[in-house]
This record gives structure tokens, C-alpha cells and sequence, in this order.
């Protein structure tokens, strides 16, 4: 695919794969910045190629997981040696910041304190069908998993999701 | 709230959407910071492979110069013990008709030793007589 159709292709997508992005970091907005600009990178410089084999939607956000994936561990890296190791689980469970909290409304506020308590592999399978309306399956090939072992991940995500919206109601 | 309904949760998951849609980055804006990071990365990287090259030669150099030294070292050393050759220190350089000019006696002719005696040498039977 020729650089210039490669662009046009990423800019339609570009809304999508900010949110997805933001997903992919623990929703902190300066890291999916930085996740997205190197993911941008490899695309447009060739270093990841579409091989065809699926969407360019479902490539491109391949990409982008596992560029944010070495972005947060590289600055999962650095917050363990500047604050030592506590600050780096708190980063490889991430919980939404406090600004974004703010700018939110209070039902996304709800929604993605309630996605922090899931696992990730269980947060990417919802946030893919549900927020970008993807298959089970399509989803499945950007988590590199199973679609058996997608569908799991979806049906008890779904459920920890419900409950958990729930009990945030309640109180 | 009964979250049996996809639906309701997939209204949830547009709110998020619409909020973050608001806050995406200008597409433009971000791949031009992504080339000029690129080109950044580029020219860091090219000086510091050329130091690294710099370096390998610099070592390979000295390392080439030590073991010629050592060659020559070693070939000196074997010319000096086998007695020929062209290359033998000055210190060590014998004329070839010294021994020539040895004669009977000439050890009592010779400067005696710093720190030596004319007694050095000379069997206990000897000393008594």
C-alpha cells in the first residue's frame, strides 16, 4: 500500500485509534499521544506492512496495541526507578487520571472506573466490541488471541462489568 | 441498573466515545511530530555510530601495534639467545674475538667486583694453606 493511501486510510481512522489508544495506556492522554505517534511512525514508514490478511482497521490496531504495550512498559521502567516498585504495579493495573476524570462526563467517569477493575485482556475485548463495534473475532485478531479464548474473555469481562457498574450505582 | 442489555452498556461506551472524540489530537499535527522525532532520531544516531566506528578502529589499531611490538620483541629475543642475526641490543653485543684476548691470569688483572672478595670462589683447603 502506497504511503499517501496509507495517511488518507489513518486519518479516517485517526477518532478511533485515539480512543483505542487511550485504552491501551490506562486512558493516560500524554502516553496514547506518544503510542499513537510511534504506532503512526511504523505504519507510514513501512516498518509494520499489511500483509492484507485482515482489515486495515484491525492491522492498524494491532499496531497501535502493541506500540502502546512498549510504551507502557518503557514507562513502567522509568516510574520503578524513579518511585520504586509500587508505582509500577499501580501503572500495569492503570486507573483513570485524575484530569480526564474531569473532563469527563459522569457516565464515562462510572464506565472507565469500572474498566479499570477488569483484567486487560478482558477490558481490550469490550472496548473493541462495544466502544468500536467490532466482532468477537475481528477482536480476536487485534489481541492476537483465540477467538475461543476471545469469547471468554468477552462473556466474563461483560459480566465483572455489569456487576461492578452496579455496585458503583449503589453507592 | 440491569445491565442484561447490551445495548445500555454499549450507550455507555458511546458517551465514553463522544467525550474522547473531543479530546482526540489534530491527525496532521501528530504525524508531523512523529517525522520530525524520526529525523531527530536519525541524525542522534548517525554521530554516535561514527564515535563507535571511531572507537573500533582506534582499538583495532592498538591492538594491531601491540602484537607487532610483541613480534619484534620475540624475534629479537630468539636472534640474541641463538648468537647471530642482525638485530642484537648493544648491552648484550659480544665482539666476536673477545675470547681471544682472555690469557692465563688476566681474572687477577680484571677491577674486582663491588662488594667482592679475592676469597670469593676459593675452597674451604685452599683458605687454610
Amino acid at each position: 500500500m502506497e504511503r499517501a493511501q496509507l495517511e488518507r486510510e489513518l486519518e479516517a481512522l485517526h477518532t478511533e485509534c485515539w480512543g483505542w489508544a487511550l485504552a491501551c495506556v490506562g486512558r493516560d492522554s500524554d502516553l496514547a499521544e506518544d503510542a499513537l505517534q510511534s504506532a503512526y511512525l511504523r505504519v507510514l514508514s513501512g516498518r509494520a506492512r499489511f500483509d492484507g490478511r485482515s482489515t486495515v482497521r484491525t492491522w492498524v490496531f494491532g499496531v497501535i496495541r502493541l506500540t502502546a504495550i512498549e510504551h507502557r512498559r518503557r514507562r513502567g521502567v522509568w516510574v520503578m526507578r524513579k518511585a520504586g516498585l509500587e508505582s509500577a504495579i499501580d501503572l500495569a493495573d492503570p486507573s483513570p487520571r485524575a484530569d480526564a476524570e474531569a473532563e469527563s462526563s459522569e457516565q464515562s467517569e462510572t464506565l472507565v472506573a469500572a474498566l479499570a477493575t477488569l483484567s486487560p485482556r478482558q477490558r481490550e475485548v469490550l472496548q473493541l466490541v462495544f466502544y468500536h463495534g467490532m466482532t468477537i473475532e475481528e477482536a480476536a485478531r487485534v489481541m492476537s488471541v483465540s477467538l475461543g479464548s476471545a469469547r471468554t474473555h468477552y462473556e466474563r469481562g461483560k459480566k465483572a462489568l455489569a456487576q461492578t457498574l452496579a455496585e458503583l450505582r449503589i453507592r | 441498573m440491569n445491565f442484561s442489555s447490551d445495548d445500555e452498556l454499549r450507550a455507555r461506551f458511546e458517551a465514553l466515545r463522544s467525550d474522547d472524540s473531543d479530546r482526540a489530537p489534530d491527525f496532521h499535527d501528530i504525524v508531523e511530530r512523529a517525522w520530525t522525532l524520526e529525523a531527530q532520531r536519525r541524525r542522534g544516531v548517525r554521530p554516535l555510530w561514527i564515535v563507535a566506528a571511531a572507537g573500533v578502529v582506534l582499538a583495532a589499531g592498538i591492538a594491531f601495534q601491540q602484537t607487532r611490538n610483541r613480534g619484534i620483541g620475540r624475534r629479537a629475543d630468539a636472534t640474541d639467545s641463538s648468537g647471530g642475526g642482525d638485530t642484537l641490543s648493544i648491552s648484550r653485543w659480544k665482539s666476536p674475538t673477545a675470547s681471544l684476548l682472555r690469557t692465563s691470569g688476566s681474572e687477577a688483572l680484571a677491577a674486582p667486583k663491588v662488594l667482592s672478595s679475592i676469597l670469593d670462589g676459593a675452597s674451604p683447603d685452599a683458605v687454610q694453606y
